[in-house]
């Protein structure tokens, strides 16, 4: 299957049940769950139904676009169910009969894989969701975001698109799965994923190893942090705030895939990260739900 | 007539290290409610077949009663004098008492109560005894949310927490649903079968649920998958001329993660048999959960078997796109593998050591190339105690972290020592010190192998020394269930392997040593407290450690009360009085011996030379007793030693029941104590039995 065409698939059969369909977030970020649709979607009592597809960059994986496995960015599919429904199981396995994975013929498994995202504040129960031996998607009951509960809780579920298209496709290497075809006179041209992305992937490694300024870096993550501390504590603006938060998590990843940050220092750059979302996510909640007047 | 009794708990999938427990727990906290709601007959030796699966908690109890008897009741209420005035009529207070048990006041009788003075009010009444299902049902839902679960969960809107998401139970006596709601599901008898096949099924009773679930393509009894699994296995590897490389651990494993096993059998690409053994079983084992085949010498074949968690046996399409999928997803894992052995391998392990730097060890305490420099002192300081050379025991302990540095690693943490053996292997170190570099992380279980050359056990003593001290130096102690760490694990792994190896190594010197290294580094403040949290940890490791093999607790504690010096010693110690014990009656000595200490406490006692004041015959043969013992201490003959103790009882017994220590004359009272403190500090040559 191609990959705009899985995505297309998603994105139809979730608006069928319910689902908004979002765009990416314009800004780097190491998952798709840092998109403000479910950062601040999963917050709140309000329902909230949202499904979007995300590039999710991380540094660490780059590997030159050597690796037919591993790349510095990959595509995610990302659904947010608020309240997490009963049958939220079922709407998933309806999913990927959707994308043509007829169950009939598989094997499939909810093994346990807990999520948790120290930068985000954010953790969750769930599963890994294996098909015939292969980890298809991650599934989320999320019970805190940016240090606070969830109430309701939320399901998340992320497809991960290039290795779902991969293996329907019996692919072994990223880059030569299909990702759409040009149709014009000429006839119909199908564009690889290599074709796209290919060089992209060997310059953001180099760029994340060897080239990205260590000290540039360094200071794009304390501005941004003395930016973002500003905006929320002076104006109590909580998106543009969550902006800078996004950025100063990237510039952390960049460092970190440059071998910049000794494990020590580790720590308290993920902390300040964290402070920042965690001020957010309560702005947001003031801002949405103040408290009842006493 | 009594019925059987059912209730399944019908989840979102739990995780496997999670399902006996809770269930254990579903079945004991049952059985404990029926027996107080008197629905069981006391002291039936109750239990549920093991009836759980990702999806289902189901406890199958026979024999309940449907009614619970009538209970006699007896109540008790005020004084006679306060439940009747002046003229025998009853007071507020009286028909009260009789209004609260709604009963007559004429039914109240006015008798002597047990540990009270007087007469009081008292009432029989006879309480009905309710039908099972009304009790249970009132029961069942805060039981339910009563069992403990480890890492408990919300979901949806419910303030319910458990471990997964509940989403159908059945709870049935005999034909009769009992009724209850647990966060908005309401019991029935209509459960569910496999997730892809199974569909709704109706139970009739209790007694059908097994038959019902296998037609619905899920094996109830965890045990019975287990076996059909391995059956299985078996099988399939036969059937390619291989035989199925044992793993206890991930046959339980798959066993929990599936309702209906099947097995299929893969290949993957010879060319991956080039890899060290080590990587290629822990990609298939820890990674895809699949099993290995070997041949007949115990090479891997390039096959493997996958279960997977469903019926595959007349689904031969199934089977194929199963078969496949599995094979590309290992493919894919064993390229990842080569090609970090491949990047890995470019360079040489030694130049990879600047990186331990980037390592941190435990917080506040550095980075593993220090952990790496304190390793290196501590095994040139023990090395003697192994019969090791200095220089070969600090080389080895100088390549022990590199491998933490490597890629392979960071992919399969679990092959940390195996992935750096491998390594060295390949550029040429030798082969002492790269068993040892491998085999340094023995035990990882309590019931684990241990090191199995000196080298190996060297490094294994000096790495888990080190993370001790350095972790009880930062106060990150182990507390309650909480150990991060894993300091109990490195405890334990360390007494055993010193023990195996006959180290006589005394914990205090050690301790010592390796907080002197380790303070070089990192400044302790206060290196007594430390020195002794951590000796008593240890004296813990070594009390369990012999508990564990079947010592009698109390005597471990008694051995350990008294002066000694390593534990070898402690064990030869327990040994002999445990032999000694098994033989005579210490029960009367071990009483002797308390008294004899008490009597001691407090007692001004001159040392005296002389006996020649003891003249009962009772304490002239105890003294002739203590002068033997004195003799066999010489000899240091632990066991004969522990029998002419246990000769001391009766001499003992008879001197206690003749002679007053606490002699009037205090000439004799001196004499007497004197015998006794004699007594006590042979005692104390293997036990301090006050301690008993």
């Amino acid at each position: 299957m191609q990959i705009q065409k899985l995505i297309l698939n998603l994105q139809e059969f979730w608006s069928k049940n319910g689902c908004l369909i979002g765009l990416p977030y314009d800004i780097e970020k190491g998952a798709g769950t840092m998109n403000p649709l479910t950062f601040f979607g999963a917050l709140g009592p309000d329902s909230w139904r949202v499904a979007y597809a995300e590039p999710s960059r991380r540094p660490a994986d780059g590997r030159y676009g050597d690796n037919p496995f591993r790349v510095y960015k990959h595509l995610q599919f990302q659904v947010l169910l608020k309240p997490s429904p009963a049958n939220v199981q079922d709407l998933y396995l309806e999913s990927l009969l959707s994308l043509g994975i007829d169950l009939k013929n598989h094997d499939l498994r909810f093994e346990e894989d807990n999520w948790e995202s120290p930068t985000l504040g954010a953790w969750g129960v769930g599963w890994q969701v294996v098909l015939d031996g292969m980890e298809i998607s991650q599934f989320t009951y999320f019970q805190q975001m940016g240090g606070v509960d969830c109430k309701p809780v939320s399901a998340e579920i992320t497809y991960g698109v290039e290795r779902l298209c991969m293996f329907l496709g019996g692919t072994s290497n990223i880059f030569e799965t299909t990702y759409g075809s040009i149709e014009d006179s000429g006839g119909s041209t199908p564009v690889s994923y290599g074709k796209l992305r290919h060089r992209e992937e060997l310059e953001l490694s180099h760029y994340s190893f060897n080239l990205a300024d260590i000290s540039f870096h360094r200071s794009l993550f304390d501005f941004h942090e003395k930016e973002g501390l500003f905006l929320l504590k002076e104006h109590g603006h909580f998106i543009s705030a969550y902006e800078q938060m996004l950025k100063m998590s990237h510039a952390f990843n960049v460092l970190d895939a440059r071998g910049a940050v000794s494990a020590s220092e580790r720590p308290g750059l993920i902390k300040r990260v964290r402070d920042l979302a965690s001020g957010c996510a309560q702005a947001y909640l003031l801002h949405h739900f103040p408290p009842a007047a006493p | 007539m009594p019925k059987d009794f059912l209730l399944e708990i019908h989840c979102e999938e739990i995780p496997a290290k999670f399902l006996a427990p809770l269930h254990l727990d579903l079945q004991e906290k049952l059985i404990h409610l029926l027996e107080e709601k008197g629905l069981l007959d006391r002291g039936a030796n109750l239990r549920s077949p093991d009836w759980y699966s990702p999806r289902k908690l189901a406890v199958f109890l026979p024999g309940i009663s449907e009614m619970q008897s009538d209970i006699q009741s007896i109540e008790v209420g005020p004084s006679k004098a306060i439940c009747l005035d002046a003229q025998g009529q009853p007071t507020d207070a009286g028909t009260r008492f009789a209004d609260k048990w709604k009963s007559s006041f004429r039914e109240v009788v006015f008798e002597e109560v047990k540990g009270k003075k007087g007469e009081y009010a008292v009432l029989r009444r006879t309480v009905k005894g309710l039908p099972a299902v009304q009790v249970l049902s009132e029961a069942l839902p805060s039981l339910i949310g009563s069992l403990s679960v480890p890492k408990a969960m919300r979901w949806g809107h419910s303030s319910f927490v458990f471990v997964r998401p509940i989403r159908n139970i059945v709870c049935l006596l005999g034909s009769i649903v009992i009724p209850f709601k647990v966060d908005e599901v309401k019991s029935s008898s209509t459960t569910f079968g496999h997730r892809l096949s199974g569909g709704e099924i109706k139970l009739s009773q209790p007694g059908d649920y097994e038959s019902q679930l296998a037609d619905h393509q899920v094996i109830a009894s965890c045990q019975e998958r287990q076996t059909r699994l391995l059956k299985e296995l078996s099988a399939a590897a036969s059937s390619i001329h291989g035989t199925l490389m044992p793993d206890e651990t991930l046959l339980r494993e798959v066993s929990e993660i599936v309702e209906y096993p099947s097995v299929v059998l893969g290949q993957f690409p010879l060319e991956f048999l080039n890899l060290p053994q080590s990587i290629l079983i822990c990609s298939l084992r820890e990674h895809q959960k699949s099993f290995c085949i070997q041949s007949s010498d115990g090479k891997l074949l390039p096959y493997f078997l996958s279960v997977a968690n469903r019926d595959l046996s007349v689904d031969s399409k199934a089977r194929e796109t199963i078969t496949k999928g599995n094979e590309w997803v290992l493919n894919a894992r064993l390229f990842d593998a080569q090609f970090f052995y491949r990047e890995d391998t470019k360079i040489l392990l030694e130049d990879q050591r600047p990186r331990l730097e980037q390592l941190t060890f435990i917080r506040g305490a550095g980075n593993y190339l220090q952990k790496t420099e304190r390793l290196v002192l501590l095994a040139d300081h023990f090395a003697s105690f192994f019969h090791l050379d200095g220089l070969e025991s600090r080389t080895a302990a100088s390549l022990s972290k590199l491998d933490l540095t490597t890629q392979m690693v960071g992919e399969f943490p679990e092959l940390q020592g195996q992935v750096g053996a491998e390594y060295l292997r390949r550029e040429g170190t030798g082969d002492a010190i790269c068993r040892a570099v491998e085999e340094h992380y023995a035990p990882i279980s309590a019931d684990a192998p241990l090191p199995s050359t000196s080298l190996g056990a060297l490094l294994a003593v000096v790495d888990k020394l080190d993370t001790l001290v350095a972790a009880f130096a930062m106060g990150q102690t182990p507390t309650g269930s909480k150990d991060p760490l894993g300091l109990r694990r490195a405890g334990l792994g360390l007494v055993r392997i010193l023990r195996h190896q006959n180290i006589p190594l005394a914990p205090r010197d050690a301790i010592l040593q390796s907080l002197s290294i380790f303070s070089e580094q990192f400044p302790v403040k206060d290196v007594n407290r430390v020195e002794e949290d951590l000796r008593t940890f240890w004296e813990e490791r070594i009390a369990f450690s012999l508990s564990q093999e079947g010592v009698n607790v109390q005597l471990v504690r008694s051995v350990m009360a008294a002066p000694w010096h390593d534990h070898l010693q402690l064990i030869m110690r327990c040994s002999s009085l445990q032999r000694a014990m098994n033989q005579n009656d210490f029960t009367s000595l071990i009483e002797n011996a308390k008294r004899i200490n008490n009597i001691l406490v407090g007692q001004a006692i001159e040392p005296m030379p002389s006996d020649n004041l003891l003249t009962a015959s009772s304490e002239i043969k105890l003294l002739e007793k203590t002068h033997a013992i004195d003799a066999l201490m010489h000899r240091n003959e632990l066991d004969t030693f522990c029998l002419a103790l246990a000769e001391l009882a009766q001499p003992l017994e008879d001197f206690f029941n003749e002679v007053m220590v606490l002699d009037e004359d205090l000439k004799i009272r001196n004499q007497r104590l004197n015998l006794l403190v004699k007594l006590r500090s042979q005692f104390s040559y293997i036990a301090d039995f006050s301690k008993w």
